[in-house]
């Protein structure tokens, strides 16, 4: 392996450690890991809210809103 | 979570410890394998390909042969490898110096081939089989590959590669079995059997022998008259490369590995 | 088939409250997530329909290479459909064609859901769909034409991996900037995963052009381990957490209930990253390797049991209590096949790492139908489930028909586990006759019965004989197994097909224009 080779590998391997690092640092500054809870919920919202399925085969979705 | 950012910061450490571990501790640890020279001998092994070798293994790594071809003798508890004669000593690091790239492979449909210059030498043989498998190894499960073979009628004078098929197809009018059997005593060496018709090793010169046996409708020659079978050059490369890999030499007794205790 | 659409009272007869606050909310949300999706629908729509083009001719040189496996001598004598070249075709069409295109599809539709932004800059989407197209099409030109490199998994040649690294460069800056204008603060367990992809894909490949393809390449052996660290990563940090990120939004969007544990995805997602890029080494157990760099796979490939065990917890339970909606959700049965099989094919992956069985099974077609339920049962399955959601969202059309929807289904899921079994069967026959049993399976069986064959068979293992059972024997006895795996094939070919009209039909023009169960979720009756 060439020395060109070895001081690309490395430098990569610097700069993506360095971003990890940072993605790290910055999840726990903006309290990414603090309250899991809340977080599970975020990809709800008013129009899509939790308790509501958002999937049917199509054309059958009346039919399945009728059962009780 | 106090301790969380040190948890993650670990794991984030380990993520890049697998990098080193499998990317760079191997490359730093075995660039200085060399072809070694053994007591007794004044040969370095292994050789570097020659020029027809290398441009053999190109042919080899465009076709796809690693797809159904191993090029490893393995040494663990649990296989047979040593015990087919697939190689005398488990692969080793060395034998691989010269490769570019490595091609150890992931399937075994056909066997392994990382001494298969040491078990087949004949290059007629390398021909017939590349052309058509089945006429080798009836029921082979081999892809004909003869497609790097020219089929061309015979100019002023054969050419002098053109290679020789002594092979004929039967049609068998009637009872096989006992035309066959007849067959078998002229001489004729069955081996499969094809859309109907019988083929087999017979040389085709003397085709006509075999005509007067009762039950034989006609006897046709593999190659059609005045035709011939002429490898190209990428066969003749091919053939080259395959004849080359043979790491049956000896190596120095602390890299002679053999199957894991 | 075509329900009149509904009228205004229809629609407000599902809401909550209507007229109230939340409706007037909910009219705001609505044109934001109208808004959203209108962004994404010509990039993301390239994306998808490009890779449903890919899947199909990946399927067609699925079929063709799985025939050639019992009939070898089919169109032996074209050199463009042999089976070395059609062999590696297939793997890259549905890797780099289907699956990385589908995958990326859906993760920039994803990103923009879950950053709550509009798709910014569409230029560079389409910019990236369209040579990424070029990518992979001039890949089979070069694989068909025989310019491959018989590297597995890298098979295309450099101007085609170049190009797609330019593709897949513009797709992984677009994901940076659109995550800093992002309008939701928190970063959900998708985007976690979509971004290690986004990171993580360019480094394994890099690494891998530049030590194993170029002039810098690395002597000898050491190439493997990085092959093989990089093969196993392609599925571990590049499909997986794609596949992964969609099941953990689409799984409880479909349901509407949130995910059973949020603090385990997140330590599944960690516990992968630490333990998939280790465990690639294991592909050379008892090759010429040093040990205990297999030694460090095998370890860390069963320490897998980590992120999986999580993983299915959360799949599992999340879904386990509203089963009943997989009859009427057809998003809902593939997430749920894909989830079951990440499940299965995780934990095999972690036992047939282990050398007793690997030694065995290794180079026979029991490692086929692994890959196959890895790349097949969970990642494409969950992508189909993707498309099925996303599509009509993206086009304001239902698809045509669910009996075709379902006939996709069946066929692809009988298919798959057809394909699996028989396999698994098949190769473990191949495996241990050729290594470890005195005498073939098939003819104890014959000659003893079945029951009393297969004792026999396990009866008579031991470590290694000196006359192993000749190697034809073995590969004669296999043959019906491969013959069953064609079927299998023509199920799924018939399956795709049945896809490929779904989607094609719906992006030019077919199928219903209807808002509600696109638009209008369905209060669950429990």
């Amino acid at each position: 392996m060439s020395a060109l080779a070895y001081i690309f590998m490395f430098g990569l391997m610097g700069c993506l450690m360095l971003s990890v690092v940072y993605g790290l640092y910055w999840a726990v500054r903006r309290g990414q890991f603090s309250n899991f809870a809340r977080g599970a919920t975020s990809i709800f919202d008013d129009e899509e809210p939790q308790g509501f399925r958002t999937d049917a085969f199509p054309g059958e979705s009346a039919k399945e809103r009728k059962t009780p | 979570m106090n301790f969380g950012p040190l948890l993650f910061l670990g794991i984030f450490i380990t993520f890049i410890s697998a990098w080193i571990g499998l990317v760079f501790a191997p490359a730093a640890s075995l660039k200085n394998v060399q072809a070694t020279v053994v007591e007794g001998s004044t040969v370095a092994n292994p050789r570097p390909y020659t020029g027809q070798e290398l441009l053999g293994r190109e042919i080899y790594q465009h076709n796809g042969c690693v797809y159904c071809h191993t090029q490893q003798v393995r040494g663990g508890t649990y296989n047979n490898d040593l015990e087919r004669g697939w190689g005398s000593r488990r692969s080793n690091p060395q034998d691989y110096i010269y490769d570019r790239p490595v091609l150890l492979g992931t399937m075994r449909t056909g066997p392994d081939l990382a001494n298969v210059g040491a078990r087949l030498t004949n290059d007629n043989w390398h021909f017939t089989h590349f052309y058509d498998p089945q006429l080798i190894t009836p029921g082979s499960m081999m892809a004909p590959i003869s497609f790097l073979f020219e089929l061309r009628p015979i100019g002023q004078t054969p050419a002098p590669d053109a290679l020789k098929f002594n092979y004929v197809f039967i049609t068998i009018a009637g009872d096989p079995g006992k035309a066959l059997a007849e067959l078998k005593t002229a001489g004729f060496n069955l081996v499969e059997q094809r859309g109907g018709r019988y083929v087999g090793g017979f040389d085709p010169a003397k085709g006509q022998e075999l005509a007067k046996i009762p039950g034989v409708k006609s006897v046709e020659p593999y190659v059609p008259a005045g035709h011939e079978i002429v490898p190209t050059e990428d066969a003749r490369n091919l053939v080259a490369y395959v004849k080359s890999l043979d790491h049956s030499y000896e190596v120095p007794p602390a890299a002679n590995y053999g199957r894991l205790k | 088939m075509s329900a009149p659409a509904p009228t205004e009272t229809e629609l407000v007869g599902d809401r909550l409250d209507p007229g109230g606050i939340q409706a007037q909310n909910t009219a705001q949300m609505l044109s934001e997530r109208q808004a959203i999706d209108a962004s994404c629908r010509a990039p993301v729509l390239l994306f998808l329909g490009s890779s449903v083009f890919w899947l199909m001719v990946g399927t067609i040189l699925a079929l063709l290479a799985s025939i050639k496996l019992h009939t070898p001598t089919l169109h032996s004598n074209i050199s463009f459909l042999t089976f070395g070249r059609v062999r590696p075709a297939h793997l890259d069409m549905v890797a780099f064609g289907w699956s990385a295109m589908v995958g990326l599809g859906v993760s920039i539709w994803t990103v923009c859901r879950l950053c709550r932004v509009p798709l910014r800059f569409p230029q560079m989407i389409v910019m990236a769909a369209i040579i990424w197209n070029i990518g992979v099409a001039a890949g089979l030109y070069g694989v068909l034409a025989g310019q491959s490199n018989s590297i597995e998994w890298i098979e295309f040649p450099q101007y085609a991996t170049f190009t797609l690294f330019v593709a897949f460069a513009i797709v992984a800056i677009w994901t940076i900037m659109t995550f800093t204008q992002r309008r939701e603060k928190h970063v959900y367990v998708s985007l976690w995963y979509i971004f290690a992809s986004m990171f993580w894909f360019p480094w394994i490949y890099a690494t891998v052009q530049v030590l194993m393809n170029s002039p810098y390449a690395v002597q000898g052996v050491p190439q493997e381990a990085i092959h093989w660290w990089f093969g196993h990563n392609t599925l571990g940090v590049f499909f997986t957490p794609m596949g992964l990120a969609a099941i953990y939004y689409l799984l409880p969007k479909v349901i509407g209930r949130p995910i059973h544990s949020y603090a385990l995805s997140i330590l599944g997602f960690w516990s992968l990253a630490l333990f998939y890029n280790w465990a690639g080494a294991h592909h050379l157990i008892a090759g010429p390797i040093p040990a205990w760099l297999i030694t460090m796979s095998i370890v860390s490939s069963v320490m897998m049991f980590i992120p999986v065990t999580t993983t299915a917890i959360n799949h599992h339970l999340t879904a386990y209590q509203h089963l009943d909606m997989l009859k009427f959700s057809p998003v809902l049965r593939f997430v749920v096949f894909g989830a079951m099989a990440y499940t299965l094919v995780s934990f095999q992956g972690s036992m047939m790492s282990v050398r007793v069985l690997n030694e065995p099974f290794h180079f026979t077609h029991h490692t086929i139908a692994h890959a196959h339920l890895g790349l097949y049962g969970f990642y494409t399955m969950v992508m189909f489930g993707a498309v099925y959601y996303i599509m009509p969202r993206l086009t304001g059309r239902e698809f045509f028909s669910a009996h075709l929807m379902r006939v996709h289904f069946w066929c692809v899921a009988i298919g798959i586990v057809l394909m699996f079994f028989t396999l698994t069967i098949g190769g473990a026959i191949q495996g241990l006759d050729w290594n470890q049993a005195k005498r073939p399976l098939h003819d104890l069986i014959k000659e003893q019965g079945f029951i009393s064959g297969l004792e026999a068979w396990f009866d008579r293992f031991k470590a290694r004989q000196d006359q192993p059972i000749p190697f034809m024997t073995v590969l004669h006895e296999v043959l019906p197994y491969l013959w069953i795996r064609t079927f299998s094939g023509i199920l799924i070919f018939l399956g795709h097909s049945a896809f490929a009209i779904l989607v094609f039909w719906n992006l030019f023009g077919g199928g219903v224009t209807r808002i509600r169960t696109m638009l209008w979720p369905q209060k669950v009756s429990a």
